[in-house]
């Protein structure tokens, strides 16, 4: 973590897409002109990596742009779904086609290797590799060939590994395991279990100069903390720009480990206004009640996505300049 | 055996609806509010043709108790919230394991009704198209107290003892509009995490209860498995019914509860697996009704899916219920027997 300063700041890892990459990926795979989409993806890619730089964030992600959603992307690449046409209603007026799990991987084949090396090629910053957990793959998908829950999950951990693994052969050196699913379960010790095995698996192995961040959101953090810290992660980034009395309670009672890491999601991703550098400012200063600065790292509280794309690129930009006025304060 | 469904419908077929583009419209003209939305003339004609069309579906497929087919502004908790003093929203959070997000209420205060919610409306709306009973599906206080920000004076058993006066005001309101029966989702108070407050949510139920005698109340408990609550709940003053979950891992021990059924309340029975795509055919449906009616009256059992069919898509959550009402509506005391 020594390239970093204090307070790392980095995007979770979506970016708005272009309206009309958006468009051309409405349509059905088949009837997608892959290489126009490629071209606009790309393009996509840098215009997010140029932003980045731009606003001044430590680590950067390459925004997924080519990821029509973080669970269909990983399961059509990998061959074992199929798409149902029918969106079903996620949050809002937002609705998404959902996977259907239907066989064993056919071609397992290595889906972000390519891309991030395309997005090292153009940005001078590290690059934080974004990848959907074996958990919440399973768990925001219907399946319809594995005979349980851990069945399916244990078998899509080794995709996931396979991703990994070549990503930290290739020196890539932030690896961020995305399982927001492991925050709905809460009560059920074996489901919680079944998600650190699973990442345990996925990044057996990896070398210990490999950073490992985890993102979670949109739960009851409180209901899962401290048990969360059973994950093999560094870093964990948690959406909590409207942190709880009950969250912040849970983090007084038991604080949060001096060899990890929390990454505070400081910015809302749900609501297009754009907060002020003081109001952002405001809450790292709450996250410096609960942690050390060298445990805190600074983020949205989930991927840009949801967002028009102004209100994330001035969102990101209010986001990193409130961090360097703490960062100032910090260092007198 | 008749059939009611659960809850929310999904609505999109192939990538578009115009209750989508009507929400889209509102959202370009800027206001965007739970408050605007009950003003918008333009997305309350789309709201009210979007629930036209689910009634007609319900009925085109044979269901017996039909739901309003309410589609709210975003989600049950931020179209209902403007009704209610000392409620604001803010921040997401997903409901249950289901990975859809709602609006939370924060509470910093006893909250108190000031009106009807948007549900009220939308019974008025349904039961004028149908001759059938409309059952309008409001989600419970314990649910809406569990997911809430609470603060201060909010986070009281006074605050808890207000959410349910106005859910209890709601009802009520619907009664007042005819509704005879009326269900309130209350399944987070199966996670075990929850189960602790049970007295709580008790309470909560016969305060309902007591503010609408003469609805029908049925509390829907979805995925989870009911287990020792069974019989305390039947024994709460005014339970017109309740709701259980026979699919997925929930069926062996929803089914070795029902050894504890007493007294006269409906058992909605969930049969069909409202979070999985397989359809289950018509025969295996079937399958599943005796283990039920060896426990309770057959005239006492509605037939339902899960949950809301809305976590499926349009097109298998249709097929579902048309299997469902096959199933349910071939159903008769001989297979009891057999």
């Amino acid at each position: 973590m020594s390239e970093l300063p204090l307070l790392p700041v980095a995007g979770i890892g979506s970016f708005p897409k272009p309206g009309d990459l958006f468009k051309a990926e409405m349509a059905p795979l088949q009837a997608q002109d892959s290489a126009s989409m490629r071209a606009m993806r790309e393009a996509a890619v840098k215009d997010w990596l140029a932003i980045q730089e731009e606003a001044g964030v430590d680590l950067a992600v390459d925004g997924e742009m080519y990821r029509r959603s973080m669970t269909t992307y990983f399961l059509e690449g990998w061959d074992c779904a199929d798409l149902d046409p029918d969106p079903v209603w996620v949050m809002d007026n937002m609705y998404g086609q959902r996977s259907i799990i239907t066989r064993p991987a056919r071609r397992l084949r290595r889906l972000l290797l390519e891309w991030y090396r395309f997005a090292r090629a153009h940005t001078h910053l590290p690059l934080k590799v974004t990848i959907t957990g074996a958990y919440t793959l399973r768990d925001w998908v219907f399946d319809r060939y594995y005979g349980s829950r851990r069945e399916a999950v244990n078998a899509l951990a080794e995709y996931v590994r396979e991703e990994v693994q070549a990503l930290v052969a290739d020196g890539f050196r932030y690896i961020q395991i995305d399982e927001p699913a492991f925050v709905t379960r809460y009560d059920q010790p074996d489901e919680l279990d079944l998600a650190i095995a699973a990442m345990r698996r996925v990044l057996d192995g990896t070398p210990a100069e490999v950073t490992v961040l985890t993102h979670m959101c949109y739960g009851a953090f409180h209901e899962v903390y401290p048990k969360m810290l059973e994950l093999p992660a560094k870093v964990f980034c948690l959406e909590l720009s409207h942190a709880t009395p009950e969250m912040l309670e849970v983090l007084r009672r038991h604080p949060f480990p001096p060899d990890r890491a929390l990454g505070f999601g400081v910015v809302d991703v749900m609501d297009p206004r754009v907060e002020s550098v003081d109001e952002i400012e405001g809450r790292i200063t709450l996250a410096l009640d609960y942690l050390d600065p060298a445990q805190l790292w600074i983020n949205p509280d989930c991927g840009f996505q949801t967002l028009p794309h102004d209100a994330a690129v001035s969102k990101l930009r209010n986001l990193v300049q409130a961090t360097r006025k703490v960062r100032e304060a910090i260092s007198g | 055996m008749q059939v009611t469904p659960t809850g929310r419908f999904p609505i999109v077929r192939d990538g578009a609806h115009p209750l989508r583009s009507a929400l889209d419209a509102f959202r370009a003209r800027g206001e965007v509010t739970a408050e605007a939305a009950q003003r918008d003339e333009a997305l309350l004609a789309a709201q009210r043709e979007a629930a036209r069309e689910l009634l007609a579906a319900q009925e085109a497929a044979g269901v017996d108790l039909p739901t309003d087919g309410y589609i709210p502004l975003y989600d049950e908790w931020f179209a209902w919230a403007p009704s209610v003093a000392g409620v604001t929203t803010g921040g997401h959070i997903r409901y249950l394991d289901t990975n859809t997000y709602y609006h939370r209420w924060h509470l910093s205060e006893p909250p108190r009704r000031i009106g009807d919610g948007p549900a009220v409306a939308a019974y008025r709306h349904a039961a004028a198209l149908t001759r059938k009973d409309v059952k309008p599906c409001l989600f419970g206080p314990y649910t809406l107290w569990a997911y809430a920000v609470k603060e201060g004076e909010g986070a009281t058993r006074r605050a808890f003892d207000a959410l349910a006066e106005v859910v209890a005001g709601e009802v009520a309101a619907l009664a007042a509009a005819g509704a005879r029966y009326v269900q309130i989702d209350e399944s987070v108070l199966l996670r075990h995490g929850h189960r602790g407050d049970f007295p709580l949510a008790v309470a909560a139920v016969e305060s309902i209860a007591a503010a609408a005698p003469d609805v029908t109340l049925i509390v829907h408990l979805a995925c989870g498995a009911v287990g020792d609550l069974l019989p305390r709940l039947l024994e709460i003053p005014g339970l017109g019914g309740l709701g259980l979950d026979f699919t997925d891992a929930y069926r062996v021990p929803n089914l070795a509860a029902l050894s504890d059924w007493r007294g006269d309340a409906l058992l909605q029975a969930g049969v069909t697996d409202a979070r999985q795509v397989r359809l289950e055919p018509i025969a295996e449906i079937r399958q599943t009704l005796p283990p039920v009616t060896d426990f309770v009256p057959l005239e006492r059992c509605l037939a339902a899916p899960s949950t809301g069919l809305q976590y499926l898509p349009y097109h298998i959550a249709f097929h579902k219920l048309d299997n469902l009402v096959a199933a349910a509506h071939s159903f008769t005391p001989l297979e009891v027997e057999a």
